[in-house]
């Protein structure tokens, strides 16, 4: 950060070369992921054994359709200056709002969470981009211009992130809400608040925690598995199937070993014995199939991907810019270790697809339109005060 | 960034850096999870993941059924409840010998419930090869369902033991054209490759095989294999690493649908018949008194024989008969391997062997026709001026026949007939009497001289009437017999097998061949074909056993016509001699208006008018019978006794114009003289057909009861014969009452008198 107050001199004669404004490790790190979860994709979905119809290739072609579209709404989100967020944030964060409300009263249900749109063939969930919404409005709240984030202006940021956390637990969304908290928590860290009211804040978060848990809030199931993760010996009825379902995730991961079993090959996945494979326990499928290697590969590419994120951060020319790339860094952090956490069994099973890899559309465009703006973050890192986003 | 004040950005870059550290352990943890569960705990989980997947199970789908021409159902299916055995579960629980007190325990559980099972049986199944280690090995068939219950609740007490349903053959007729009808079995390896090869693996009916399911191992059951063979039914369960069923996938599942029906041109009743006098046949061969005049002749053994019957009008076969036979109900629970052994074993005389398709028979006299159609359509007999004798022209049959171009004075030059009588015949008489030397004649002078010395006539005539080529009837492992020439004494002298080649093919060759001798083998089935072409002016038909495959619902998938290959030159230059002489055989002919001999009494003449002399006496006159009897002889046995004959015949002579309606075919391995053994066998298949009294064919279950029934009445009458039992005058018992025959019973065995003169015996 440094080494670049000393060069807008130069900067403004000419225009930068391209190559200084892309981040190839960032932009080949999410294909090359992307790519690889169509692959897994395709294998999770294309019929078990004892099937004897042709493999479907159903999923495979709306997942690249997803890629497709993710890409554009990814490459279209590097140009969006950071003005303009600014100018259209109350209108979009209250179209987030509305939407999340709205799939309340029509959205499909999807194993006891309402909270999709349906949208002919394809359904659409407004949680995902509300993630993306939230990120921006903490970013814009918790820096402001030309002074340090008052305590006033961190209970905004809080409240502003309370409403449609408020609307997740109606669905009930267990997993997105923790997305949703931990984005919050570490945007407010890393803005720069005191080291005490960290203390309270975490005092507030476990006492939540807490509250929630003995309450009525969270569904039956999802007491039965965190009941499961938290006490392994408790097996009441109804978390013995659950129980059975993380298991033979782990079995999976295990059956791949050093070489994995092969493409296509993994016995555990084609006999259709993990759940939800081609979202939430996508990583099984991986680690079956492509074994300790192809595993590996993936584990790496969402790292290289991560770094780069946390990078630009640090990069970043702006408080804003910082922080929203600080929140994008905590959710796509949060979603992998959850993600692929949970099916090793290092995390209760909460439905959060990992990033780039797990089909579905919503997650896809949310996701690539991210790093999108990760992207344009690092396109203006050497511009001082947004003149190049101001230029445009 | 300056507007953000230096300390705050100073906290922020720290805090960044906190949350970089926190990443990097977090992701460290993911791979470290992963390293241990995919390298240090693989092989657990690879365990786990091979005993905990989704079984899919098939279930075989009930073979299609076999109906006879009729209707009536051959072969069909039941279902009954099988004992098997998991070895990997059984072996895994128990000790060695555990092992052994749970079998003697199994073994006498079973036969308690009734049905008698050795341990020494089961242990022979447990080691059988035929199943894979993963199946369940089937160790008694057909038990209590009772035993159900009982074993299902005792998994304690016999680990890996279940009871299941199976569905079986189920045979109404028991053994009736076992031979022709094949048996099942369970798929070999080899079978079970050949098989899934052809299978289409996108084909969602396919008809797909699973080790140990039953595949069609001979006769109807394995040629139509593809068509009986149902489409397996397929469950899907989930089942945890206890075989605990987790969840059942209804959507995923099929039932199986049954296999297709075959109507076979068999007329069961004719079968029955067929192969009841063939066994009859060969009995009465047996008991024939050696010849006074050469006692060191070999014994009649007469324990093995075929016969066929054909419509000569379309090929179709009526009935096909081999002996000894087998009961195709001992592999229903799978035959054990001493068991196979001994259907196979020669000194058992092969009971599996189908030899009215697999036997080949040197074809004897039957073959005179041959050679005589060769005779006149190759101008060796006719009116020409090459001819060597004209059709009526007499011939002196002194019993020996001398080749005349000879070079040398010596034995090979004689060729003596075993049984005649001095006398002159033309062509017909040749026929009728079965005159040798008139044959050997045509062969020596006719064929071999004559015309030249390479001449193969009978050969090529031979081949025509479908001689030494398979007749292409739709039944597995049938042979093509041999027709020799020089090119097979050229290949059989290249094998090793002959002493010389074809360059010294001689005239005793072809004039042995005339004879239906040497080296000429047929089937029981080409014989009949050759009759039936006779029968039919010239018409050879692929012979045909199946008309039609229907679905469950009687729906025809797919017909079989008369398949014609050809037609054989027919004139009545030709017709007229055969026609006349083969009538000949069962009658007598007319004195010749050249010859102006007696009355000569065709070789069959007992058979089908003295039945006083084991005959019977047959209305030729309202139904002709055409035929040549046969004697083939083979070196240190008995001779081979062939009859073969069709009827209704036209009878030029006497002015008689019928369609033949059926060929009967018959040969008795080692029984003697053709006209006096396989001809009154087929003569007493005959006289039914022509008078149209062919009694019903019974099922087994009606013969069991009236074997019980006819032991009863024996028992009586050998108690009566041996004065055991008092008999008043008039034969009434004093003490109890004479036992009597059913209705039907009596029908099937010929009445009680039968049951007098013939003891048991009347049943078969």
């Amino acid at each position: 950060m440094t080494s670049t107050a000393t060069e807008p001199a130069r900067r403004k004669a000419s225009p930068d070369p391209w190559w200084l404004l892309v981040d190839p490790f960032l932009i080949l790190s999410a294909l090359a992921t992307a790519a690889m979860g169509a692959v897994l994709v395709y294998s999770a979905t294309r019929g078990v054994v004892g099937d004897f119809t042709e493999p479907s290739t159903e999923f495979l072609e709306r997942q690249a359709l997803f890629i497709v579209m993710g890409v554009v709404a990814g490459a279209s989100a590097v140009f969006v200056p950071p003005r303009l967020m600014k100018t259209l944030y109350p209108l979009v964060y209250l179209t987030m709002i509305a939407a999340l409300w709205l799939v309340l009263q029509v959205g499909v249900e999807v194993s006891g969470t309402r909270g999709w749109f349906s949208l002919g063939p394809f359904r659409m969930q407004p949680s995902e981009p509300g993630k993306l919404v939230v990120i921006i409005g903490l970013a814009l709240l918790l820096a402001p211009r030309g002074k340090e984030a008052g305590i006033r202006r961190v209970l905004l940021a809080l409240l502003m992130a309370a409403a449609p956390i408020a609307l997740l637990l109606l669905q009930p969304d267990l997993g997105t809400t923790l997305v949703y908290l931990v984005i919050a928590l570490v945007m407010v860290i890393v803005s720069g608040i005191k080291a005490r009211w960290i203390v309270l804040l975490a005092i507030i978060a476990v006492a939540g925690t807490v509250g929630v848990y003995r309450s009525d809030a969270l569904a039956e199931y999802q007491e039965a598995r965190l009941r499961v993760y938290l006490f392994a010996s408790d097996v009441s009825d109804e978390s013995a199937s659950y129980a059975f379902n993380v298991e033979q995730a782990q079995i999976a991961i295990g059956n791949g070993g050093l070489r994995g079993q092969g493409l296509f090959q993994g016995t555990q996945t084609r006999s259709d014995l993990v759940p939800q494979q081609q979202t939430d326990f996508i990583f099984t499928v991986a680690g079956e199939e492509l074994g300790l290697r192809g595993a590996s590969l993936l584990l790496g590419l969402l790292a290289v991907l991560l770094f780069r994120v946390w990078r630009t951060a640090q990069l970043a020319s702006t408080p804003f810019e910082r922080l929203m790339c600080t929140g994008i860094f905590a959710m796509l952090l949060f979603q992998t270790f959850q993600s692929v956490g949970m099916t090793m069994g290092m995390m209760p099973v909460t439905g959060i697809p990992l990033p780039l890899v797990s089909y579905g559309g919503s997650s896809m465009l949310t996701t690539m339109a991210s790093l999108g703006l990760v992207a344009g973050v690092y396109r203006r890192r050497l511009d001082i005060e947004g003149m190049l986003g101001a230029q445009q | 960034m300056a507007s953000n004040g230096p300390a705050a950005d100073e906290r922020q870059g720290f805090r960044l850096y906190v949350i970089g550290i926190v990443a990097v352990c977090l992701v460290a943890g993911l791979f470290a999870r992963l390293w241990y569960l995919q390298v240090l705990e693989s092989e657990e989980l690879q365990t786990a993941a091979a005993t905990n997947i989704l079984r899919v199970v098939y279930t075989e789908a009930p073979r299609g059924r076999i109906f006879d021409a009729s209707g009536r159902i051959l072969v069909d299916n039941r279902v009954v409840q099988v004992v098997t055995v998991d070895r990997l579960a059984f072996r895994a629980a128990l000790g060695e010998s555990e092992q052994q007190d749970v079998l003697l325990e199994l073994a006498e559980i079973i036969s308690r419930s009734g049905r008698l099972t050795k341990v020494r049986h089961i242990e022979e199944r447990l080691a059988s090869l035929e199943f894979g280690p993963f199946d369940k090995v089937p160790v008694a068939f057909d038990i209590d369902p009772d035993l159900l219950v009982y074993l299902g609740e005792r998994p304690d007490l016999f680990p890996g033991v279940s009871v299941e349903e199976r569905t079986v053959r189920s045979y109404p007729y028991g053994e009736l054209a076992a031979h022709l009808l094949g048996y099942v079995g369970p798929l070999t390896q080899p079978e079970y490759r050949a098989q899934s090869a052809q299978i289409d693996p996108t084909d969602p009916d396919a008809k797909t095989y699973q080790p140990g399911d039953e595949i069609g191992k001979s006769g109807i059951e394995r040629i139509f294999e593809n068509e009986l063979r149902g489409v397996p039914g397929v469950r899907v369960f989930e089942v945890n690493r206890l075989d605990e069923i987790v969840k059942v996938h209804d959507d995923k599942g099929r039932q199986p649908i049954p296999g297709s029906d075959v109507h076979l041109t068999i007329d069961l009743d004719i079968q029955s018949l067929l192969e009841r006098e063939l066994r009859r046949g060969l009995d009465e061969a047996r008991r024939q008194e050696p010849p006074a005049e050469s006692p060191d002749t070999p014994d009649f053994v007469a324990s093995s024989g075929a016969a066929v019957a054909i419509d000569p009008r379309d090929g179709s076969i009526l009935a096909m008969a081999s002996f000894p036979t087998f009961d195709p109900r001992d592999f229903v629970n799978g035959i054990s391997q001493r068991q196979f052994n001994e259907l196979t074993a020669q000194e058992n005389f092969s009971p599996i062997l189908n030899r009215a398709i697999q036997g080949l028979y040197p074809p004897g006299s039957t073959f005179k026709v041959v050679t005589a159609y060769a005779a006149i359509t190759q101008g060796v007999i006719g009116a020409d001026a090459s001819s060597l004798i004209g059709v009526d022209e007499f011939y002196n049959d002194t019993g020996t026949y001398r080749y005349p171009f000879c070079l040398e004075e010596s034995d090979t030059c004689l060729f003596d007939s075993p049984y005649c009588c001095e006398r002159g015949v033309d062509l017909r008489d040749a026929i009728t009497v079965s005159s040798d030397t008139y044959f050997y004649r045509l062969a020596g002078e006719g064929f071999f001289r004559r015309r030249t010395p390479l001449d193969e006539g009978i050969q090529e005539s031979a081949r025509a009437f479908g001689l030494g080529t398979q007749t292409g009837v739709p039944l597995p492992h049938e042979r093509a017999g041999v027709v020799p020439d020089r090119d097979y004494y050229d290949f059989q002298y290249d094998q090793g097998v002959f002493l010389r080649g074809g360059d010294q093919w001689f005239a005793g060759d072809t004039i042995n061949l005339a004879i239906g001798q040497g080296n000429l083998l047929t089937t029981p089935l080409q014989v009949a074909n050759v009759y039936a072409s006779l029968a039919s002016e010239g018409k050879i038909h692929q012979p045909n056993i199946a008309v039609k495959i229907t679905d469950r619902n009687g729906e025809i998938l797919e017909e079989f016509g008369p398949r014609l290959l050809r037609e054989l030159e027919w004139t009545a230059e030709i017709a007229t001699p055969l026609l006349d002489g083969m009538n000949g055989v069962t009658a007598y002919n007319l004195p010749s208006s050249s010859g102006g001999e007696a009355l000569l009494q065709g070789t069959a003449y007992e058979a089908f008018n003295l039945p006083g002399a084991g005959g019977v006496n047959f209305p030729l006159a309202a139904w002709p019978v055409a035929g040549k009897t046969g004697t083939a002889e083979k070196q240190g046995k008995a001779d081979f006794a062939w009859f073969a004959a069709f009827g209704p015949a036209s009878w030029p002579e006497r002015g008689y114009r019928h369609t033949p309606e059926v060929v009967v075919a018959m040969v008795l391995e080692e029984a003697g003289f053709g006209g006096d053994v396989a001809a009154p066998a087929v003569a007493r298949v005959l006289l039914p057909i022509a008078t149209d009294t062919v009694g019903r064919a019974r099922t087994a279950r009606e013969v069991d009861v009236c074997y019980a029934e006819v032991k009863q009445l024996a028992s009586f009458l050998e108690g009566v014969r041996t004065g055991e039992i008092k008999v008043d005058s008039d034969g009434v018992p004093l003490s109890e009452t004479r036992p009597e025959l059913s209705e039907d019973c009596s029908e099937l065995v010929g009445g009680e008198e039968a049951v007098e003169r013939r003891g048991l015996d009347a049943l078969l």
